[in-house]
């Protein structure tokens, strides 16, 4: 392995949750995203050497997944309601935008917000982020209006975006 | 949604949107604003950064408590004492590790890439396993089933002829699998009345010694491993080298950074343990989701766990616990070791 493809994959290896969360934005599903994330980064290493350092790396990583999206798009089937693949383009570069290392180093804090959750909203977010479970499935399980869960989800998500603010703004800038 | 106020409506629309709630119309509607308005998309991006690292957190803590029910259901006795007593805790430790990982800064876990490796470093990491597998020794693997899902009995299909006659499967939980190459085995099963049920095959021919005294007998090696678990997928828990062979080709592996061990003799012997996790992909049999405690240095597996597992109408989350390594008598995989004489046996 020359230097260059050294580079790439450690930086790779930074870009990789940035473009996780890219192609899950676009895909939804986690096992597709799983597909398209693994076959993203056999791209990105087999096209390494295109990659010019004087570029970021990662608007090329995103680009270079945007691809693997599409293709993803063409074979998916017709009926699952997805974004139009005009939107790819906008949605990586907001990415790109919002990837700036101090929202990123807000996400450092996760643990400590989850830790704070109460039983109730552990058990949701187990269901929904461990087992990957839909809030119908859920509502199954918790004998639950779906729309219950899913605002329950919602509130969740909010407190812990509220939390991880909070605690990056009592430790201040990095 | 048409109540609520506009900051209220996108936020509610996004959040629909990561839990897949959205109609057609919905849908149209969100597009429409992301089209619109830069800054709602770039919303829109920071909360799939939190959607999508919560789904990583939520993978993590999952494989986490894995390890905390196999450390609490060490209650088999071990044939080789001390090096299961080592490995167990040596188990509890790396499930201390598991849940210290999410504890670890997420600039670590960015660095160690909480997504999981690049897929070439797993799939080598894979080949190690299969080469350390590939050992000839006899494995003893202790099965406990640590939840059961029923399918919701509308939804079950009905099964004409003589599948539908077939009684229910006797459960896995409490049962021991001992394998050796060659396709060997003897699964025991024991009952609620604590009657033993064992299946079994010496790679010539397969059979069932019964609670009710009977024997039955099959040329066919394969004959009776219908109830070991993976059959009905076609993954062969009896051959773990083949096992990993079809996660490679069928599922996604990511590997978890491992820990060192706590004592110093134990640094000596094992020092790190790893685990591996493979999801699998779309349209293939098999459990949702696999998962490997292995050891980092030797390459040699401690336990799999198979989650969202299809056994009968079923699904299982089934964890496999190696127990033993030591060799076993050449005719234990033979009916003969395991039933008195004077039973009845029928050839099928």
């Amino acid at each position: 392995m020359n230097e260059h493809t050294r580079t790439v994959m450690r930086q790779w290896t930074l870009a990789q949750p940035v473009v996780s969360a890219f192609i899950t934005s676009i895909v939804r599903d986690f096992t597709d995203r799983d597909d398209v994330l693994q076959e993203t980064a056999v791209a990105v290493l087999e096209s390494s050497p295109r990659y010019d350092s004087d570029r970021p790396f990662l608007a090329w990583a995103l680009g270079v997944a945007q691809n693997q999206i599409r293709l993803y798009l063409r074979r998916c089937s017709r009926d699952r309601l997805l974004l139009d693949e005009g939107l790819v383009e906008l949605v990586a570069a907001s990415f790109e935008r919002v990837s700036s290392a101090e929202h990123l180093r807000q996400l450092e804090y996760l643990r400590e917000c989850l830790a704070g959750l109460e039983d109730r909203e552990r058990q949701l977010f187990e269901l929904r982020y461990a087992q990957d479970l839909k809030p119908a499935a859920m509502g199954r399980i918790l004998e639950m209006n779906p729309n219950t869960v899913s605002k329950a989800l919602q509130r969740i998500r909010d407190h812990l975006r509220e939390c991880l603010q909070r605690r990056a703004a009592m430790e201040g800038p990095a | 949604m048409s109540s609520e106020s506009e900051p209220q409506l996108t936020d509610l629309l996004i959040s629909g949107y990561l839990d897949d709630q959205l109609d057609a119309q919905q849908l149209q509607h969100l597009q429409q604003l992301l089209l619109q308005s830069p800054p709602l998309t770039d919303h829109f991006a920071r909360q799939h950064l939190l959607h999508d690292r919560l789904r990583n957190m939520g993978m993590l803590a999952s494989a986490a408590t894995a390890g905390t029910l196999s450390a609490r259901s060490a209650s088999v006795v071990p044939v080789s004492g001390r090096s299961f007593v080592s490995r167990r805790q040596l188990r509890r430790f790396l499930t201390a590790v598991c849940v210290l990982l999410i504890g670890v800064s997420a600039g670590l876990l960015f660095w160690s890439g909480l997504a999981g490796t690049p897929a070439a470093a797993a799939s080598a990491e894979l080949q190690r396993l299969l080469q350390a597998s590939a050992r000839q020794v006899d494995r003893t693997w202790q099965l406990a089933v640590e939840e059961t899902v029923v399918p919701d009995l509308r939804r079950r299909r009905t099964v004409p002829g003589r599948a539908a006659q077939r009684p229910p499967k006797v459960s896995l939980d409490g049962a021991l699998l001992c394998v050796r190459s060659g396709g060997h085995f003897v699964l025991t099963r024991t009952l609620p009345d604590g009657t033993q049920f064992l299946t079994g095959s010496d790679g010539v021919c397969s059979w069932a010694v019964r609670p009710d005294q009977s024997v039955r007998v099959s040329r066919n090696p394969a004959h009776f491993s219908r109830d070991i678990p993976g059959h009905e997928h076609s993954m062969s828990f009896v051959q773990i080298d083949q096992l990993l062979a079809q996660l490679k080709s069928n599922y996604h592996m990511q590997v978890f950074p491992g820990a060192t061990a706590t004592s110093a003799a134990e640094e000596s012997a094992e020092q790190t343990d790893q685990l591996m996790i493979a999801v699998r992909r779309r349209k293939v049999p098999g459990p949702g989701r696999v998962e490997i405690s292995y050891d980092a240095l030797t390459g040699d597996i401690h336990q799999l766990r198979f989650i969202d597992m299809p056994y009968g109408p079923d699904r299982l989350t089934l964890r496999m616990t190696l127990v033993s390594e030591d060799s076993l008598e050449p005719a234990f995989f033979s009916h003969d070791s395991h039933h008195p004489p004077e039973w009845r046996i029928e050839q099928e």
